[in-house]
């Protein structure tokens, strides 16, 4: 039992004496790019860098070295590789007393090309994609803004074309409302609803000949009944309307007589010419 | 009176004389008496709205005291109950049995100054007996006397503390009048009047007399020729057509895109009424459009309620009736 475990630990020990090739760290790197190895233990004496020149297909550096027991150095080294393949470090190094490091095993690292072998790049091929957005925000709420200000005075000029054209078709509705009364009323053929229809059109055509819109209704009838013009007809107007009847003669031919040979258009004139007096 | 039988023009004497006789006390609110005397021939109520100092008062004591009616004024507060109205039936300890004592209401003019201040149950209970025309006080049932006419003020600055009458109520009111400051002339007539005011000796002391003091003269009419004045208004002719523009006006307010709330029959009815009553007061046996025009305002605008996008777009209701006026016979919607 006691011969086992003493074998055992001689195992072990052994192991752990191991002389080389005990570093840590990566033996494979890309070309060109360094790699660190630690806890190198190489037997013998101290060893040193060799001095290499330009076209060495690998370097190495010995950042640390320290004594590691009798006859042995451990290394902290630094390898870098130039052309892809294997490479011996133990090649590129020597003894400092000179004397020779064929009892070492290889410290063989490998150095790995990205490129291909026949060295000639080939492009990655672009891939389709969509364009980005020309200009950024800015731009963006420019052209926001300028569709805006565009849709604004569209919509303006529609409603200001609407307004032209209602105004248009008041005037002329005023006075096409008017004339077909009118005629109706020197025929006796008016009903009530027509008749007032008929008066409150003639007291509106005064209210627009005198420029009385801006008064209020109850100013505008009364100055309209105190006119030299509109006074007696709007009085007659409201003997023949409102007054019972046989109280009055009222001729309506001659009351309405003013109104009756205009044409509807006469009837637009006159109130535009009107208007712009 | 044009054309007027002798009734007619005795009554527009007997107004003549009411006008004068209410023109030496208040200056420049012939308008107001005009409303005053419409809503006394056709038995209708006035609201007058108006800031304090219009004088409101005075031409309602005024009014009262030149047709020898009866005059009775109500402070209306927030504390003030039905029954301080309405009267109420109060234990006579002599008889040990409960007697009636009738309110403030039992008169011929009544007087509700500040109507908004009385919380809505009061203002419920008189205008329930301004529309029914009498009054029941534990279980009996009063009839007011006639004529009655409820003249009510509100003030539209003062807002705290008031109570807003609803439209339902508002339309009991046959016209809601809006005064306005005097003008300059009859501010300067005004002035003038009061600095005539002496001092009046009383008791051992003195008191300065006020506008109140003048309304001393009998009064130029009596309550019959207040009837003969109420049936000439109901002789007056209205014709067809001039109906035809008040039931257009009507509708008009029913369906203008910014009014909500448009007028009910009752406004028809009272347009109706009210011109008769303008055109009599104008010397006229038949109403014309411009009774119309005169009275819509204060006959149509408080039963008129307006969009709150109308509102808010800075309308008022008074420009909306006037576009309603000025649209008369028109087709509606152009």
């Amino acid at each position: 039992m006691l011969r086992a475990f003493a074998t055992l630990c001689l195992v072990f020990l052994t192991m752990t004496a191991s002389p080389a090739q005990t570093g840590r760290g990566p033996r494979e790197s890309t070309i060109g790019l360094p790699a660190v190895l630690e806890d190198v233990r190489l037997a013998g004496s101290e060893l040193e860098a060799r001095k290499m020149d330009d076209l060495a297909p690998a370097t190495v550096r010995i950042i640390e070295a320290w004594p590691d027991g009798e006859n042995q150095w451990r290394y902290k080294l630094e390898w870098r590789a130039f052309t892809p393949g294997e490479h011996d470090l133990l090649q590129l190094l020597r003894r400092k007393d000179g004397s020779s490091t064929s009892e070492l095993a290889p410290l063989v690292v490998t150095g790995t090309a990205v490129l291909t072998e026949s060295g000639v790049v080939k492009p990655t091929a672009p891939q389709a994609t969509q364009l980005g957005s020309t200009g950024g925000y800015r731009l963006m709420l420019w052209v926001l803004g300028g569709a805006w200000l565009v849709g604004l005075v569209l919509i303006v000029r529609a409603l200001r074309s609407q307004r032209v054209q209602a105004q248009a078709a008041r005037s002329i509705s005023l006075a096409e409302r008017l004339r077909p009364l009118v005629e109706r009323a020197a025929r006796g053929e008016l009903d009530q609803r027509a008749t007032a229809q008929l008066e409150a059109a003639l007291v509106a055509l005064w209210r627009k000949r005198l420029q009385l819109e801006t008064q209020d209704p109850t100013t505008c009838i009364l100055q309209l009944k105190a006119h030299a013009e509109a006074g007696p007809l709007l009085r007659g107007l409201e003997q023949w309307l409102h007054a019972p009847q046989g109280r009055t003669q009222v001729d309506v031919n001659a009351l309405l007589a003013p109104y009756a040979h205009l044409s509807a258009e006469e009837f637009g004139a006159l109130l535009e010419a009107e208007s712009k007096r | 009176m044009h054309n007027a039988p002798t009734s007619a023009r005795d009554t527009q004497a007997f107004v003549n004389g009411v006008r004068e006789r209410v023109g030496t006390v208040v200056v420049g609110q012939d308008i107001v008496v005009e409303r005053l005397l419409i809503a006394l021939f056709t038995g209708g109520h006035v609201l007058l709205q108006g800031v304090p100092g219009l004088a409101k008062t005075l031409l309602v004591s005024a009014l009262s005291r030149t047709i020898d009616l009866d005059f009775a004024r109500v402070q209306f507060t927030i504390d003030l109950l039905p029954a301080d109205i309405l009267g109420q039936e109060v234990l006579d300890q002599r008889t040990n049995e409960f007697r009636v004592r009738k309110g403030p209401i039992f008169t011929n003019l009544l007087l509700a100054d500040e109507i908004n201040r009385a919380a809505p149950k009061v203002q419920g209970a008189l205008l329930e007996a301004m529309q029914e025309r009498k009054v029941t006080i534990g279980s009996e049932t009063f009839k007011l006397p006639a004529p009655f006419l409820v003249i009510a003020t509100q003030n539209p600055v003062e807002q705290a503390g008031t109570f807003e009458l609803p439209e339902a109520q508002l339309d009991r009111f046959m016209l809601v009048h809006r005064l306005n400051y005097p003008r300059r002339e009859d501010e300067r007539e005004i002035l003038l009047r009061n600095s005539r005011l002496g001092v009046q000796r009383s008791d051992k002391g003195a008191i300065v007399q006020t506008e109140f003091d003048v309304l001393k003269q009998a009064p130029v009419g009596s309550s019959e020729d207040l009837v003969a004045a109420m049936e000439a208004v109901n002789r007056v002719h209205v014709s067809e057509t001039f109906v035809e523009h008040i039931v257009d006006l009507i509708d008009r307010s029913r369906h203008h895109p910014e009014v909500e709330l448009g007028c009910s029959p009752r406004a028809g009815i009272s347009l109706v009424k009210s011109s008769r009553a303008r055109a009599l007061l104008h010397g006229r046996d038949y109403c014309v459009p411009e009774d119309l025009y005169a009275l819509a305002e204060d006959v149509m605008l408080h039963r008129m309620r307006l969009k709150y996008e109308a509102i808010a777009s800075g309308r008022t209701g008074k420009q909306v009736l006037h576009e309603m006026l000025k649209a008369l016979g028109a087709p509606q919607g152009a």
